[in-house]
C-alpha cells in the first residue's frame, strides 16, 4: 500500500523533500512506518522514536489520540511528522 | 481508524488525547482550551492591566508565535491592550535568519507592529562570534543573559510595560528541576508566571506557562505556522537539555509529571524569594544584583582573555 509523508520543521532530512510516498506491506502499523523512515533517514531516527519528541498525525489525527505506534495504516494515508523541538 | 468524539463539544470527532486530564479535544475545542488557559493564566496571576502596551518576545518559534496569536485574539476579544512583536536576533547564522523571516511575514500576516533588535548593536558581538571564544560557560549561558538583557531593552524602547515571553510548562518545570539540581532556591522566584514589578525592568510574564510544549506545537500545526527547519547550533551544550529529556521522558511514562514539577515549584516560592535590593551596574549603570551585572561580567572576561 502507498502512504504519503510530510515532514514538517527539523524533522524534514536534508536530503529529502518536504513530501514523499512510501509503499508498505498490507497491515503496516505505525511503528513500521516509523522504522522504515528511520532506516532511510537517519539524522530524524532519534526524534522519530521519541514519542516526547514528535506529533505523528495520520489523517488530521494525533495518533496518540489513536492507538499510537500500534495504529494501522490505510492505503492511501498521509501521515504528517511535526517536530516537537525546543524553542520559543 | 476511527477516533472517538470531542470530550468538550460530543459531536465531533477528537484529534488529540491530552493524556495528562484524559480529554479527548477536536481542532476546535483544543484551540478554544488554549485560549482559555492563557486566559485563566494571565488572570489568575494577574499579569495584565486593562491598557497594557505588551511587548511579545517573538523568536519565530512555535511557542512565541503561537504566544502572539493567542496574544492577539485575546486583545481582539477585550480591545483593552497593545501588542508589539520584538525579536533578539542573537547573530547565529543560518538558525536566525530563517527565524526573522517568518516573523516578519507572521507580523505582517496579522497586523502587528514588530520592532527587532540585535546582540551585535547592544553588545558588539554576535552569537557566533562569542561561542567561538575560549570559554569555561556554555553557550546557552551566554546567550541566556544577553537576550534578557537585549530583550529588556527593547521592550523599555517601545515603552511596553509588560513583556510577554513564550516560556510553556515544559519550560517552567525544567526550571525548576534545574534550580533544584543548582542548589539555587533563590532563582526559583524568577519563575513567577506574572513577573515582578521593578522600576529597572519592564516586567516579564509568561502567558504559556501552563500550556506543555506538545499543545503549542498542535496549535502550531493546526494554525499552519511555517516551523524552523533548522535548529540552535548550540542548545545541545545546555544542562537544560538534559533536564528536558529526562521531564520529557517521565511526561510520557507518567502523564501529569510537567503539571507536578511546576506547581510544586510555585509552591516553593515564597519561601525561596530572598528580596534583593537591585544596585547599579558600575560599569554599564544597568540594573544589577550586585557591583557588576552579569552582562560585564562576562563580556569583562572576554576582554582580560
Amino acid at each position: 500500500m502507498r502512504v504519503r509523508i510530510r515532514f514538517l520543521g527539523s524533522l524534514r532530512p536534508a536530503n529529502a523533500p518536504g513530501e514523499i510516498e512510501m509503499v508498505l506491506p498490507v497491515n503496516s502499523k505505525m511503528i513500521d512506518l516509523i522504522e522504515c523512515i528511520s532506516n532511510d533517514y537517519p539524522e530524524v531516527a532519534v526524534t522519530l522514536r521519541n514519542p516526547a519528541r514528535n506529533l505523528i498525525m495520520l489523517d488530521g489525527i494525533e495518533v496518540g489520540n489513536i492507538e499510537g505506534s500500534e495504529t494501522s495504516i490505510s492505503n492511501g494515508s498521509e501521515v504528517v511528522l511535526v517536530p516537537v523541538t525546543h524553542g520559543g | 481508524m476511527s477516533a472517538l468524539n470531542c470530550t468538550k463539544c460530543h459531536e465531533i470527532p477528537s484529534i488529540y488525547h491530552r493524556p495528562y486530564s484524559g480529554e479527548r479535544l477536536c481542532p476546535n475545542c483544543f484551540k478554544a482550551s488554549l485560549k482559555e488557559r492563557v486566559q485563566g493564566a494571565i488572570n489568575r496571576f494577574g499579569m495584565l492591566d486593562h491598557w497594557s502596551r505588551i511587548a511579545v518576545g517573538v523568536s519565530g518559534g512555535k511557542d512565541s508565535m503561537t504566544l502572539l496569536y493567542l496574544l492577539k485574539e485575546l486583545e481582539e476579544d477585550t480591545h483593552g491592550s497593545e501588542l508589539i512583536a520584538v525579536t533578539v536576533d542573537e547573530g547565529i547564522r543560518g538558525y536566525r535568519d530563517e527565524a526573522l523571516g517568518i516573523v516578519e511575514r507572521a507580523c505582517r500576516a496579522i497586523g502587528v507592529e514588530w520592532r527587532q533588535i540585535s546582540f551585535h548593536d547592544l553588545f558588539g558581538y554576535t552569537m557566533d562570534e562569542i561561542a567561538s571564544w575560549e570559554r569555561s560557560l556554555g553557550a546557552c549561558s551566554f546567550c541566556g543573559v544577553l537576550r534578557r538583557r537585549a530583550l529588556n531593552e527593547v521592550a523599555k524602547k517601545v515603552n511596553a510595560d509588560r513583556l510577554a515571553i513564550g516560556h510553556t510548562l515544559d519550560d517552567m518545570a525544567q526550571s525548576a528541576l534545574l534550580n533544584l539540581l543548582r542548589g539555587d532556591l533563590g532563582k526559583m522566584a524568577s519563575l513567577k508566571p506574572g513577573g515582578f514589578t521593578n522600576p529597572n525592568f519592564v516586567r516579564r510574564i509568561k502567558p504559556l506557562c501552563e500550556v506543555p510544549e506538545r499543545e503549542t506545537t498542535l496549535y502550531a500545526y493546526l494554525q499552519g505556522f511555517e516551523l524552523q527547519g533548522t535548529t540552535c547550533p548550540y542548545a545541545g551544550e545546555a544542562m537544560r537539555e538534559d533536564a528536558r529529556k529526562f521531564l520529557g521522558e517521565m511526561e510520557t511514562r507518567r502523564p501529569g509529571t510537567l503539571f507536578t514539577t511546576y506547581n510544586t515549584a510555585l509552591k516553593l516560592i515564597p519561601e525561596a524569594v530572598t528580596v534583593e535590593t537591585m544596585k547599579i551596574c558600575k560599569k554599564c549603570g544597568e540594573p544589577s544584583a550586585g557591583a557588576t551585572c552579569r552582562v560585564c561580567q562576562l563580556l569583562e572576561d572576554k576582554k582580560k582573555g
